[in-house]
């Protein structure tokens, strides 16, 4: 792969909300050749800053800093099926593992300048049941006993060998654990009720998944266990929340109220859309009692529904908290129409821009209730086409609710145009104004947003390329 | 009683609407342009007319329709069978035991109950606690053409052929058919930060699906390969001939190429093989507003090359259906005429304009597979959505969902797809097919409660596809209702 890097910094107007400034983004772009390349951080030196992996298809590079050349890549043999970076001989430089026809192999960075990479190093064979068409990023290498392990997934379980090969613990796939993914249950089939391969009447179809593996229960010394994420909810397809209104709230769709483990998944916020425009959203809280722990048959009250003007932004991944004060919070959009004239429309559209409003409630936890007046109104455009094929129920693209610039907070992303992206920070509530607007020389499909030790990296993908963003600091 | 016999009053089709409550039916397969009802259809009681089995009960056929005094509650129904129909009746699927019944007289008579073990024991006892209801899904085939059907059940280790044999049922082979499991392509364990990284252990998946017609049984498993595309390879087995406790053998096996990740198999012509189809939005820069457009795209080769079909901002309710009646499937393209034009005409028609107009556009599949470039059928339809499209509301949702077009019914008997198109928020009016093109004038108008859904499907198996219409009173949880319009030809 050839990868290109150049930083772009913008420099930003002042903001409109109180509070601190906020910062400016830098922008690099990673010509990529598979529009699903992996994109991870890692640590090169112990100490060291990070930087972001790309693994491409077989090529891996880093990227040690924003506005620099790649300061490594190497291309991984055929029949590569796992990689990691880490450090694997003490010597406080990060090493490459990989998993290929059985083999371990180990690589040594070299950085930019230093020659070519090196042959690899085969460190022992292994039958790992890692296996795949193409690479793709997996923990490998794990401190055990105070020195460096490199732990392999085999057939029948974890285990836990040295660098040379020494097998230094097994851990049994005894049990069938509970699947990581919803949909890795042990066995599954469903009728087809109407056959789509077959002629109808004569035939049987059946659609059959399976997940067939047991899974070892790997003990804490192997890493941290990762905490359960906050019941984000259950949402459902426009058609849903427009029918919901028929139902009683405790029917309706819902969202954890809290944004962490506190109050238990119990305190819910439900929607669904109002008729007979469906162009507000009718929502009902429903919290616990008081007293006692948050158990499922405890008492719930259902507060009455109350209705916000504009359609909810149903959260997915994330829950929205903009105070940071543990409660989720809504972000609704609506859309009013651009003056009253057709002159006026037709100006808009020509502009390749159709006014959509966000806007912010808070939760108010002294009240139970949101509040009636948004604490935040973002007035932005998307293309008029976007309203007749909506993407999770709303006209924009690639909205993200996450903290791109580091504060802890939730900030808001998304394209108003096939290819361009806008940040707004939340800084006690959201500027008119985003924080970042650029477009880009192709489409952006989608985002993700990489933790870092300071700052994270926001990856904005293109067919072609990837758009990283990080923020400059105040 | 059923509710009153409807006739249409407008055109040259007859239709009878009788009010069927509990008969439901999906949504149309956007690949087939099939309907699922929610029942089977069998002739039951042996006069020939095709009757309903739904989960708890059977309705018969009288004169065309379904009376209430007509209808038989199933056997054992509290217990949550699995239930299916035989030529002689039925067969319920029960925790540890198989039972068959052949209907006598309006009453059901046990024809055989056996003890028997099924690979989805756990299921099955799950469904016999309350609250569940019964299910009707197949699990009897006659795969060596004895009259005798054969009963298939997928377990964990592969698919459990039960044989009937001196009377009973018994396990005969359990036919390990699946493909192996595949690694998921994901990140395992956690990266980053450096002092939480932990490994992971991989996640395999088998997912396949499985096809059981005629004497064959065949497995397409999907496999996603880079740059978002995927592969088929498709196995079949002669399950006609397996032996008892042994093996099908393979007929024969092939990798398609690459695809599209958005295409499934689906039949699209008689020619034996797997077809694949499907569709996606793109985004055309090409016009003044920057449109969204629909590629539907189809192979007829096994995956060696895909053709597509461009539309701009609609994706049809169903995209391919035997529309000429030739036994080939045609590609079904729809043009939402909203966007055409300059962007002030656009804008004046979505700002001002209660009504859409709306192209249907039949691209027929020729003997060699191949879709015609240009049309084969135009047609032009207005549709009333009752307010600007800038206001949305309802009506708005349910023509951009493709719900108020349907290319699917042959509702004239004539061996050719006819147009349903609901023009009004209040009514259907349906569009004879003349072999070529559709009648510019209604053959009949049915009409619609408000809020209603619609569905065709032959729902009484007399060769006339029918229209199912369904709709909630804006009561509160108050039930679903379904009122079917029998088609009963022309005048």
């Amino acid at each position: 792969m050839i990868a290109r890097l150049f930083a772009l910094s913008l420099a930003l107007g002042p903001l409109a909300a109180p509070g601190r400034a906020a910062p400016g983004f830098t922008v690099s772009e990673i010509a990529i050749r598979q529009p699903g390349a992996h994109v991870f951080m890692a640590q090169l030196a112990e100490g060291g800053p990070p930087c972001l992996a790309v693994l491409d298809g077989s090529f891996l590079s880093f990227y040690s800093g924003i506005g620099a050349e790649p300061s490594f890549g190497l291309n991984l043999p055929p029949g590569a099926s796992a990689v990691d970076v880490a450090d694997i001989d003490a010597d406080g430089r990060a090493e490459i593992l990989a998993i290929e026809h059985g083999r371990v192999l180990r690589f040594d960075v070299v950085t930019a300048g230093a020659g070519a990479p090196a042959d690899p190093r085969v460190l022992f064979e292994a039958a790992s049941m890692i296996s795949g068409p193409s690479p793709y990023p997996s923990v490998m290498a794990i401190p055990w006993e105070g020195k460096a392990a490199i732990a392999i997934p085999l057939e029948g379980g974890m285990q836990i060998r040295s660098p040379a090969g020494e097998i230094l613990a097994d851990f049994p796939a005894e049990s069938q654990a509970p699947p990581q993914f919803l949909f890795a249950a042990p066995f599954a089939a469903r009728t087809v009720a109407s056959a789509q391969a077959g002629s109808p009447g004569s035939s049987i179809e059946w659609v059959i998944n399976a997940s067939p593996d047991a899974t070892p229960e790997l003990p804490e010394l192997l890493g941290p266990a990762t905490p359960a994420p906050p019941l984000s909810g259950r949402t459902g397809s426009p058609g849903l929340l427009r029918e919901a209104g028929s139902r009683p709230p405790e029917s309706w769709p819902w969202f954890s109220l809290r944004t962490g483990t506190g109050g238990g998944p119990f305190e819910r916020v439900h929607f669904a859309l109002a008729p007979p425009d469906y162009r507000g959203t009718s929502i009902s809280i429903r919290r616990l009692g008081t007293g006692g722990p948050p158990t499922p048959d405890r008492a719930f009250s259902l507060s009455p529904a109350r209705l916000y003007p504009g359609v909810l932004v149903a959260p997915r991944e994330t829950l929205p908290d903009f105070n940071r004060d543990g409660y989720s919070d809504l972000l609704l959009w609506n859309t009013p129409t651009p003056g009253a004239s057709i002159e006026g429309i037709t100006r808009a559209v020509q502009e390749g821009s159709w006014p959509v409003l966000l806007s912010v409630h808070l939760f108010d936890p002294a009240q139970g209730i949101y509040a009636a007046r948004p604490i935040s109104l973002v007035r932005t455009g998307v293309p008029l086409s976007w309203f007749v094929e909506l993407e999770n129920g709303a006209p924009m693209r690639n909205l993200t609710l996450a903290d791109f610039d580091g504060d802890g907070g939730c900030d808001l992303g998304l394209s108003n145009s096939p290819g361009s992206f806008s940040i707004w920070l939340y800084r006690e509530g959201f500027s008119n104004e985003p924080s970042f607007r650029r477009p880009f020389r192709q489409t952006i499909r989608a985002t993700e947003v990489l933790a870092s030790a300071s700052r994270p990296a926001v990856v904005l993908r293109g067919a072609t390329a990837l758009f990283v963003l990080v923020a400059n600091g105040d | 009683m059923i509710a009153a016999a409807l006739v249409s009053l407008f055109g040259a089709l007859r239709f009878s609407g009788e009010d069927l409550t509990g008969l439901t039916a999906g949504s149309t397969d956007p690949l087939t342009g099939r309907a699922a009802l929610h029942a089977i259809q069998a002739d039951l009681d042996g006069d020939g007319a095709m009757d309903l089995m739904l989960p708890a009960e059977v309705w018969l056929q009288r004169a065309g329709t379904y009376p209430r005094t007509h209808r038989v509650a199933l056997p054992r129904a509290g217990e949550c069978p699995n239930y299916d129909t035989q030529p002689e009746g039925i067969m319920a699927r029960l925790p540890g035991s198989l039972e068959a019944y052949a209907l006598e007289g309006g009453a059901w008579r046990n024809v055989l109950a056996q003890p028997i073990e099924w690979p989805d024991a756990a299921e099955r006892a799950a469904a016999a606690e309350p609250g569940h209801a019964p299910s009707i899904e197949r699990f009897l085939h006659d795969i060596d053409s004895d009259s005798i059907p054969e009963i298939l059940v997928p377990g964990p280790g592969g698919v459990y052929l039960y044989r009937k044999n001196g009377g009973l049922y018994a396990l005969d082979s359990v036919l390990r058919v699946y493909p192996a499991a595949q690694t998921l392509p994901v990140t395992l364990g956690v990266l980053w930060p450096p002092g939480a990284r932990r490994p992971g252990f991989p996640v395999r998946q088998m997912n396949c699906r499985i096809l059981v017609e005629g004497g064959q049984l065949t497995v397409l498993q999907r496999q996603e390969i880079p740059a978002d595309q995927i592969l088929y390879t498709i196995t079949r087995h002669n399950l006609a001939a397996v032996l008892p406790g042994e093996q099908p053998g393979i007929l024969d096996q092939f990798t398609t190429g690459p695809m599209p990740e958005f295409v499934a198999p689906v039949r699209l012509n008689e020619d034996g093989s797997v077809d694949f189809a499907g569709g996606d939005w793109n985004y055309s820069d090409a016009t003044p507003l920057p449109t969204p457009i629909f590629r539907t795209v189809a192979s007829t080769n096994r995956g060696e090359s895909m053709q597509s079909i461009r539309t701009q901002s609609f994706r049809p309710r169903c995209s391919f259906f035997d529309v000429n009646g030739d036994g080939r499937v045609d590609a079904i393209a729809e043009h939402m005429k909203l966007f055409d034009g300059g962007v002030r005409e656009a804008v004046n028609r979505f700002a001002t304009q209660r009504t859409i107009d709306h192209e249907i556009r039949v691209h027929y599949q020729d003997e060699a597979g191949i879709f015609s470039r240009m049309p084969s059928i135009r047609h032009l339809v207005r549709i009333d959505l009752g307010r600007p499209a800038i206001r949305g509301g309802s009506q708005f949702e349910q023509y951009r969902s493709g719900g108020m077009i349907d290319v699917s019914g042959d509702f004239d008997g004539g061996g050719l797809a006819d147009l349903l198109v609901q023009d009004r928020s209040d009514r259907l009016t349906v569009f004879l097919n003349r072999g070529g093109a559709f009648s510019g004038e209604p053959g009949a108008e049915i009409p619609l409660p408000p809020g209603a859904r619609h569905t065709v499907a032959d729902v009484n198996g007399d060769g006339y596809s029918d229209i199912v219409i369904a709709w909630k009173s804006e009561v509160p949880e108050s039930e679903e209702s379904t009122r079917v319009y029998f088609a009963r030809g022309g005048r």
